[in-house]
């Protein structure tokens, strides 16, 4: 994989530089130099983790920092306990700051987080000046002694390393987390929420882990610089400082693997060049924001990695292949099916009012197994509301939802999805920066079973998992025939091929239920020829099908039962025949007269 | 040169393509209205009708195409710059401005004319009270709180504040009983006949058969058929193309 | 009794200019469902820029005017080259960081030019205090809390009875029907960008004469008075006033009863548990997002 070689190269010459450096025999004061910008690298590393991959701000890193710090060097200080316990217990504070800020707000919008973390910032900070016994007040704390391991004092050309080493963990934590299903799940919540949801990813949970994870490394990163300067006090862990770490992932390159790196050595060294220009430092900080945010939004690796890839690609016709490809065993595929002839989906009375407006109206579906069953209706039926309840994106104002036999009305949409019922949308709801294999890899997400310790160290079980997926992954691309465009982003796509990689990825949850929204919206006759022979093949492996359309000659000749909505009620339920005759339904789609029109052209062509 | 003289259509719209991201809603439409005309499109949904109106109306720019007003090219201006223009739209869903009052609506349909033409403006508002007595008596309720009917009747009447040279209706029947149609339709017609130019997307194509001149029949974003209402009323195809049967002609 | 008289008139004062600078964020987020972060340097830049001009001649209140507008240019501004290019996301981060961006620029640049130490603008109303049950408090303090709930009747009354109110309230709540009308939405979110830096310079300007103006004045005050913007729901102006005005007289009370180091904590903490507990704002209302 290509990635991985980044990585390695990166570390490799990470290393190499720092072996250079020393070689060089610095100055006590360029030691610290160094050894602050790589603590630095730590905090950015986590922030990195968070607004690239995760979507999510944080101004208040720097308070997170400062915990680190202060709680490391108050253990250490006034309870005289050790390096690595003070450490570990700086970060395990951090981390439970960072669960309890995150947890409730990232329910809503991004910015009430970014709000909670500055007012965090802002409170920490005022403790550490207020609460004078415990912080130190404004002198801080002083006199740590310095940290020790084992018998071995951490004396400054040792402890270097030490840092330098807890640089390289982080930076393997980074690279661990983003490409393993936890950092698939994260950028598949920053680039759709629904789409995540409904393959089963706990919102909630995938942000909080992400701002945990940043917490936990701005933690470390504190813990270090207390054994490093030893002293602390609140000038370091200001606003600005959180600011300016925004900044250095920023500039450096939002999600990249070496952005917080490059971005972080450029802040330290002007930082050190302006030291005497305060001001003019700060005033630089802003001009450098908003320069990047202008005319460099994607960073320094961002922007060279576009231009390198312009510069090298070569565009390649991508051949695309017939779907369904009946090669590709289903079995395999989708797990097992469901017996014939069980009652999958049963609603009754299922009602949705909003405001004023009864959107669906005690709606009866009978839902057998194996069987393909559409929803039909003029626009503003009710059609889409009805999916939505079933998938748990809406809750009923009365009914009943029962998925074999068990009431989950109301569930949420993840809960739903991991149940096994999965979904397509309206407007496809791609991960539009992820690449078609990744997508479809996201599907995977609730299929896996190794945990975060596992995915963090590589144990062995991680591997197995990821090329099993991997190679799952590669089938249901070659069941839906884009093999050839696993490596493209899926926001390239041409429309029908976008319309196949939701249907992959849908599969790829092995769903016992799928609901299909108007998936031949926008294709061609002969794609939705092929979606026609891609729902039958689904339905005869024991796949149920509940199709909401419009295009009611698709919807005629693929499916088992009909059901027609007209004003959130059901109008007419039964097989495709029977409903088109219905002179219910006539004057549903057609208007009043309907009916007597078609009588009359009934009559009209029999003679 | 402006004015439209003999012949001259009101609105014409020459190989329309309208795309949302990779979809390709409308593929190339022609179609015109001429001065004093009420003209209809109908197609089953996914048809591009709404798509199409809403490029005419400013609201999304086309890919292609062109569309020509009153004499002068409009071609993906943006909303606010085509009601300027003479156009005025009755949006799908009504979209009316449910916090503020049935009166604050009208004035917003003639926020382009408060301040040039009071007079007219007052007007226009008795006529559309003389049209809609319901609107009338509601003047002062907030208009998140009408009835789907009564909303369907401001937001008709909001467009006409604007004194438009053409309404354009989008999907006036959605989610309205066959009893408000029977009484809303019946006023587009009487516009009409006051020498207002209408163009209707409908999803209920007898209604819009049944009030327009002419109409145009769409699918899968392109023009399948166009004649006059009372004939294409006659034609098996349309039924069929609505219920998804193919009949052997 | 005179203390907390004491107490409850200073708050009231302060929770005035929170009052004002969340009424301007209150304003910017209605019209385009982002804001300018920093809006309290705008605050600062009333402020400073007012001082500058009495002390190059200008009367107080011709200053004052030329502050105000020279701070609407300045918001106008913002909104177009700032948060509308980066506002096509519903993620924040875009807009945020480009007007953090330029709220360091006019901090530090006010610094560098106009000096750090805080200048005095005389204004009668701050010379001497008014007296009674044992308080005692400037006029010109009072005057925020005053020109808060004016402003607010003055907003309402503007939104519901102006063509450009009701405007601005259709560009709220449905910005494509407000195009079919022939309103421009774009013009709009500039004039209430313009609108909101005028109140918020108008806050700065008013406590200047007795806090004296500092470019460091504004950054804590628009952090707080967004914290309180937020906390309210940013729903409707009268919510924004009451809780600002709220807040302002319990800082000081935390302040009196508590300690003057306690109350940004103290203060911020409640702020945090309102919004753990309100996720959508104390007279918020839920957002409803179409699937």
């Amino acid at each position: 994989m290509k990635e991985r070689w980044q990585f390695l190269i990166i570390l490799a010459l990470g290393v190499a530089f720092l072996v250079v450096f020393r070689q060089t025999e610095p100055t006590g004061y360029q030691m610290g130099l160094m050894m602050r910008c790589m603590i630095l690298m730590i905090v950015t590393i986590g922030l990195n983790i968070l607004i690239g991959h995760a979507g999510l701000v944080s101004l208040g890193q720097a308070a997170l920092y400062g915990l680190g710090a202060y709680v490391a060097a108050w253990l250490a200080v006034k309870q005289g306990m050790q390096f690595l316990p003070a450490v570990a217990a700086g970060i395990i504070a951090t981390a439970i700051f960072g669960a309890i800020l995150a947890y409730p707000t990232v329910r809503v919008r991004g910015v009430y987080l970014a709000v909670i973390t500055i007012a965090f910032g802002l409170v920490f900070q005022n403790i550490l000046v207020e609460w004078l016994s415990v912080t130190g007040g404004t002198q801080g704390l002083i006199g740590i002694p310095r940290g020790n391991v084992f018998g071995i004092s951490l004396t400054r050309p040792i402890y270097f390393w030490v840092v330098a080493g807890c640089l390289i963990l982080a930076f393997i934590v980074q690279y661990n987390i983003i490409h393993s299903r936890y950092g698939r799940a994260m950028r598949a919540t920053a680039q759709s929420e629904n789409a995540a949801k409904a393959l089963g990813i706990n919102l909630a949970g995938t942000r909080t882990l992400a701002f945990v994870i940043s917490a936990a490394l701005a933690g470390l990163a504190g813990g270090l610089y207390t054994f490093l300067n030893l002293f602390v006090n609140y000038e370091t862990f200001t606003f600005f400082h959180s600011v300016s770490f925004l900044l250095m992932v920023i500039l450096g390159g939002t999600g990249s693997l070496a952005g917080p790196l490059i971005g972080t050595s450029i802040l330290v060294y002007i930082a050190e060049i302006l030291q005497d220009l305060q001001e003019w430092q700060i005033l630089a900080y802003g001009v450098l924001l908003a320069v990047v945010m202008f005319v460099m939004p994607r960073g320094i690796v961002g922007t060279a990695g576009e231009l390198y890839a312009r510069l090298t690609t070569k565009p390649r016709a991508r051949e695309t292949q017939a779907w369904p490809n009946r090669s590709v065993p289903l079995a395999d595929i989708h797990g097992e099916g469901t017996e014939r002839g069980q009652l999958v989906l049963k609603t009754d009375g299922l009602t949705l009012r909003f405001g004023g407006l009864t959107a669906v109206d005690n709606v009866k579906l009978e839902v057998s197994s194996g069987t393909v069953h559409a929803l039909i209706g003029p626009n503003g039926a009710g059609k889409s509301s009805v999916l939505n309840l079933i998938s748990g994106f809406y809750t009923p104002t009365s009914g009943t939802i029962a998925f074999f036999g068990n009431s989950i009305a109301g569930h949420p949409s993840y809960e739903l999805a991991r149940r096994g019922i999965a979904r397509t949308f309206q407007n496809t709801e791609l991960f539009g920066q992820m690449n078609v294999l990744e997508n479809v890899l996201v599907g995977f997400h609730a299929h896996y079973r190794n945990t975060l310790f596992e995915t963090l160290f590589r144990l062995p079980r991680f591997g197995h998992e990821e090329r099993r997926f991997l190679a799952q992954a590669h089938q249901l691309l070659n069941f839906v025939g884009l093999s050839d465009y696993a490596e493209e982003e899926a926001r390239n796509l041409p429309f029908g091929h976008q319309r196949r990689l939701e249907i992959a990825r849908a599969l790829a949850l092995r769903p016992k239920l799928l609901l299909l929204d108007e998936p031949a919206a926008g294709l061609t006759h002969g794609e939705i020829e092929d979606l026609k022979a891609l729902i039958r093949l689904l339905a005869d492996n024991g796949v149920t099908v509940i199709l909401v359309e419009h295009h009611v000659e698709m919807v005629m000749t693929v499916s088992d039962h009909v059901t027609v909505l007209d004003y959130g009620r059901v109008i007419a339920s039964g097989s495709a025949a029977q409903v088109q005759d219905n002179p219910q339904v006539i004057e549903a789609y057609f208007g009043t007269g309907g009916a007597e029109f078609a009588r009359q052209h009934a009559v009209a062509a029999a003679k | 040169m402006r004015g439209a003289g003999m012949g001259a259509a009101l609105l014409k719209v020459e190989g329309l393509k309208v795309a949302y991201g990779r979809i390709e809603a409308v593929r190339g439409v022609d179609l015109e209205v001429q001065p004093g005309e009420f003209v209809g499109i109908i197609g089953s949904n996914g048809a591009g009708k709404t798509s199409a109106l809403r490029a005419i109306a400013g609201v999304v720019a086309p890919v292609g195409g062109s569309i020509t007003f009153d004499g002068a090219a409009t071609t993906g201006l943006p909303s606010h710059a085509v009601v300027a223009r003479g156009i005025a739209m009755v949006p799908e869903g009504r979209q009316i401005f449910a916090d503020q009052t049935v009166e604050d609506n009208l004035i917003l349909g003639a926020y382009l004319r408060i301040g040039k033409d009071d007079a007219g403006v007052s007007e226009d508002m008795a006529r559309a009270f003389g049209l809609f007595p319901l609107l009338k008596e509601r003047r002062e309720q907030l208009a998140g709180s009408l009835s789907g009917g009564e909303q369907q009747m401001l937001a008709i009447a909001r467009g006409l504040l604007s004194r438009p040279k053409l309404l354009v209706v989008d999907e006036l029947s959605l989610g309205l009983a066959p009893k408000i149609l029977d009484l809303l339709f019946p006023v587009l017609v009487e516009l009409n006949r006051g020498g207002l130019s209408i163009l209707l997307v409908e999803q209920m194509a007898s209604y819009a058969l049944r009030v327009t001149d002419r109409t145009y029949v769409m699918e899968n974003g392109r023009i399948l058929m166009h004649g006059k209402s009372d004939t294409l009323a006659d034609d098996p195809r349309v039924l069929d193309a609505y219920l998804g049967r193919r009949t052997t002609h | 009794m005179g203390e907390i008289l004491q107490y409850l008139l200073t708050g009231l004062s302060i929770g005035g200019i929170y009052a004002l600078v969340a009424l301007g964020f209150y304003i910017m987020w209605e019209a385009t469902k982002a804001a300018n972060f920093t809006h309290g340097d705008v605050y600062m830049f009333g402020a400073v820029v007012c001082v500058v001009l009495v002390e190059r001649g200008f009367p107080l209140l011709i200053a004052a005017a030329m502050a105000m507008v020279a701070a609407a240019a300045v918001g106008a501004l913002i909104e177009r080259l700032l948060v509308r290019p980066f506002n096509k996301e519903p993620n924040a981060i875009g807009w945020m960081l480009t007007t953090i961006a330029i709220g360091i620029v006019i901090e530090s640049t006010a610094t560098i030019t106009y000096g750090p130490l805080g200048r005095p603008l005389a204004s009668p109303l701050a010379e001497r205090p008014i007296r009674f049950g044992g308080a005692g408090i400037y006029p010109q303090e009072l005057l925020l809390p005053i020109v808060a709930i004016l402003a607010t009747i003055a907003l309402e009354l503007f939104y519901r009875r102006t063509t450009l109110g009701r405007a601005m309230r259709a560009v709220a709540v449905n910005p494509t029907a407000a195009g079919l009308m022939g309103i421009n939405p774009f013009r709009i979110a500039m004039i209430a960008y313009a609108l909101a830096a005028a109140i918020g310079a108008l806050a700065g300007i008013l406590i200047a004469p007795v806090v004296q103006a500092t470019p460091t004045m504004g950054a804590l005050i628009g952090l707080k008075a967004f914290g309180v913007a937020i906390v309210a729901g940013i729903a409707n102006a009268r919510g924004v006033v009451i809780v600002g005005i709220c807040y302002g007289v319990i800082e000081k009370f935390i302040e009196a009863y508590i300690s003057t180091g306690a109350r940004n904590a103290v203060g911020f903490t409640l702020m945090i548990l309102a919004l753990l507990l309100f996720p959508q704002g104390i007279f918020g209302r839920r957002e409803v997002v179409k699937v």
